[in-house]
């Protein structure tokens, strides 16, 4: 049985690791504001529809855009997770013997899922946060940018909590690994309190006015073959649930 | 000139971290206040940059009340922390250095123009789309630095700005400081004697609460001894194996 700490090790490592990836700072597949707007309406597109061809074919539309993106791992591991999840909420429903309303529930919460999160891949939470300014949304983009920005630095400060108390740590046992992770709490709350403190003075220091110039691309559209992929696929999703 | 008169200041109550400190940050020179561990420097740091209000004493800049100005006159004070995790809150480089521009009514044309000349000054060039968390804590000091620089502040009170840092970046900074002192008040808060005394055009020295010297520098060994900045090392023998 693995210990509690290389348990919580393992974890951070993990979370890092896919935060890294979605912080990936290569240039995001989609024009930031429009991968958004688009990944937005396809969402709820999916989500208020009925049929079983519009899941698989947002489904479909979900692995092509994952693949274009090389996000496919990830993808998967969101689209089993939201099938999984979807399971558990709906097992009330094999109960009631409502079989086909479950099967629409789980494709229902899969398609809409994996939809979304294969263009989150494509546009990275940079493109997010880019995506936002364009459209306007100044004040939740830089809210949105730091967290992000602190994500990964609460993640770091973790492992190396851990690593400072197992480096200290000479015998193996199930107290002793209870103790290493119940004493992390109280550090990383107050490494939150501190970090929180220093981010309210550090913007406080640099604060002296209200930003006049807006987001980086307003709406100048230079579509992307995956752009226009997305366009392509939300207007046949909606003629679809249009058409019944 | 920005000015910090008789200032005390506490976090706790009745525990004075500063009691009575004056203080001149000029324009044309570096200054630089020297301490031990734990004297104070970088609470007086924020005390004249604005960040903290004394208990009493008053923050002057050009002779007006510093508070009664903000937050319009942090335009003309650049505060780097000595922390640079503590200093950089954006996502990406690009973003830290937007942060001021976007403030400043400029063109979308001489914003890049500022960018890439401050990138170009502290070789940032090759970052400006990186992430914050993967830079190196070198790289971050620089971006840091130039996140101050390039909105051109007139005072720059920068917090151990050499600590930890390779030879090259310290190199860099020594002289990006020498520079930029011919129009700006440089305030720095170190506890290297040698490098303060090589720099600064002029030294606060800070122990027990209080500016217990200043003056140009070198600064005399038993002032140094009293602020426990200097002391003799036990004597050891290199080379050998412990018996």
């Amino acid at each position: 049985m693995k210990s509690l700490d290389n348990v919580l090790n393992d974890y951070f490592f993990e979370l890092g690791d896919v935060l890294g990836k979605l912080l990936d700072s290569s240039r995001p597949r989609f024009t930031p504001s429009i991968g958004i707007v688009l990944s937005m309406l396809v969402t709820g597109i999916v989500s208020f529809s009925h049929t079983l061809h519009t899941f698989i074919l947002a489904l479909i539309f979900a692995s092509i855009i994952a693949f274009a993106t090389k996000k496919t791992r990830e993808w998967l591991y969101v689209t089993f997770i939201s099938i999984f999840f979807a399971l558990v909420v709906a097992l009330p429903v094999i109960l009631l013997g409502e079989t086909r309303e479950l099967v629409v529930f789980i494709l229902r919460v899969a398609a809409s899922a994996s939809l979304f999160t294969s263009m989150l891949g494509g546009l990275g939470w940079l493109g997010v946060v880019k995506g936002l300014n364009a459209l306007g949304f100044v004040e939740l983009s830089k809210q949105l940018g730091v967290l992000i920005r602190y994500i990964p630095e609460f993640i770091r400060k973790a492992q190396t909590s851990i690593l400072a108390r197992e480096a200290r740590t000479f015998t193996v046992s199930r107290k002793n690994r209870w103790i290493i992770g119940l004493s992390l709490v109280g550090d990383l709350i107050y490494e939150g309190f501190r970090t929180s403190y220093w981010l309210s003075l550090s913007i406080k220091s640099r604060f002296f006015g209200e930003a006049t110039i807006k987001g980086n691309n307003v709406l100048h559209w230079r579509p992307t073959p995956l752009d226009l992929f997305a366009l392509f696929s939300t207007i046949l999703l909606a003629y679809t649930v249009y058409a019944g | 000139m920005l000015e910090g008169r008789n200032i005390t200041f506490s976090y706790l109550k009745d525990d004075l971290v500063l009691e009575n400190v004056s203080i001149q940050v000029k324009t044309g020179r570096i200054q630089t206040v020297l301490g031990p561990n734990g004297s104070g420097k970088t609470t007086l740091l924020l005390l004249v940059a604005g960040l903290l209000r004394p208990l009493s004493g008053e923050v002057l800049l050009d002779g007006k009340n510093l508070f009664e100005m903000l937050p319009g006159a942090r335009r003309y004070i650049g505060i780097m922390f000595q922390n640079p995790d503590d200093h950089l809150f954006s996502p990406t480089v690009r973003d830290e250095l937007l942060f001021t521009l976007s403030q400043l009514e400029l063109t979308r044309g001489e914003v890049e123009a500022k960018i890439q000349l401050v990138a170009n000054m502290l070789h940032l060039e090759h970052l400006l789309n990186k992430p914050i968390h993967a830079l190196s804590f070198g790289e971050k000091r620089r971006v840091a630095l130039a996140s101050i620089i390039i909105y051109d502040p007139t005072y720059l009170l920068l917090d151990e700005p050499f600590a930890n840092l390779d030879p090259k970046t310290t190199a860099l900074f020594l002289k990006l400081l020498c520079d930029l002192r011919k129009s700006r008040g440089i305030l720095l808060a170190s506890q290297d004697v040698a490098l303060a005394e090589r720099i600064s055009d002029y030294v606060y020295i800070l122990s027990n609460k209080k500016i217990i010297w200043e003056g140009e520098p070198p600064v005399p060994r038993n002032i140094l001894d009293e602020a426990g900045l200097q002391t003799e090392m036990a004597p050891c023998s290199f080379g050998q194996s412990p018996q």
